[in-house]
């Protein structure tokens, strides 16, 4: 005995769900550079500021424990440059900005996840086999 | 700025990693900082933020000089 089918989700549901924080671990650990990395692209920005930015597009909340040996590494690497700079009467903030290495780096990785990501839909895609075999 | 001794215990802890790793004082007194910036943006425990002190400082993979 089976039920009637459940109703589509609204459109508010889809949204939750487009938000949802809790993304497998290992996708955000592959993914988190190349985001990070981008979240630079509109000029330099700061840890709580790039975190806020991440959040808002659905990747849920990152840890500066996360974050910030990150960006650690792409400064070691020559992706990001750092400076403090002045805060409105509060302490200074530390900006991290794209180097052109960095820049330049982020488009290629950016091209090559693209790929990666067409390749990974299509082969997930249930009717690739019916579409697939030859008459 | 952040006060609160726990806070503070954390840092020292950081502190006394990052000397041990032999990270010179000028990079240790610059990843001290960066760590009270997003404390006090956020409001929230150093544990919470970063985990504990001495994974925070392995994971930093700051630059030392070999011993």
């Amino acid at each position: 005995m089976t039920g009637p089918p459940p109703p589509p989700p609204s459109a508010a549901a889809q949204i939750a769900d487009a938000q949802r924080v809790d993304w497998p671990s290992d996708w955000m650990r592959a993914t988190l550079g190349l985001l990070a990395l981008r979240a630079l692209t509109a000029g330099p920005s700061y840890g709580y500021a790039i975190i806020g930015d991440l959040e808002r597009h659905g990747f849920g909340e990152i840890k500066g424990g996360t974050l910030y040996p990150l960006l650690s590494r792409f400064e070691t690497a020559g992706l990001v440059s750092t400076e403090w700079r002045a805060g409105d009467g509060g302490p200074g903030r530390k900006f991290f900005a794209l180097t052109d290495y960095g820049r330049a780096e982020l488009a290629r990785l950016s091209r090559d996840w693209r790929r990666f990501t067409d390749l990974s839909v299509h082969y997930l895609d249930p009717e690739r086999h019916l579409k697939e075999q030859p008459a | 700025m952040m006060q609160n001794t726990i806070e503070e215990k954390w840092c020292d802890e950081l502190v006394l990693e990052l000397r041990i790793q032999g990270v010179s004082g000028a990079v240790i007194g610059d990843t001290v900082a960066s760590a009270h910036e997003l404390l006090d943006d956020t409001g929230k425990h150093a544990d919470e933020v970063f985990g504990s002190a001495r994974d925070y400082a392995a994971a930093l993979e700051l630059p030392a000089p070999p011993a």
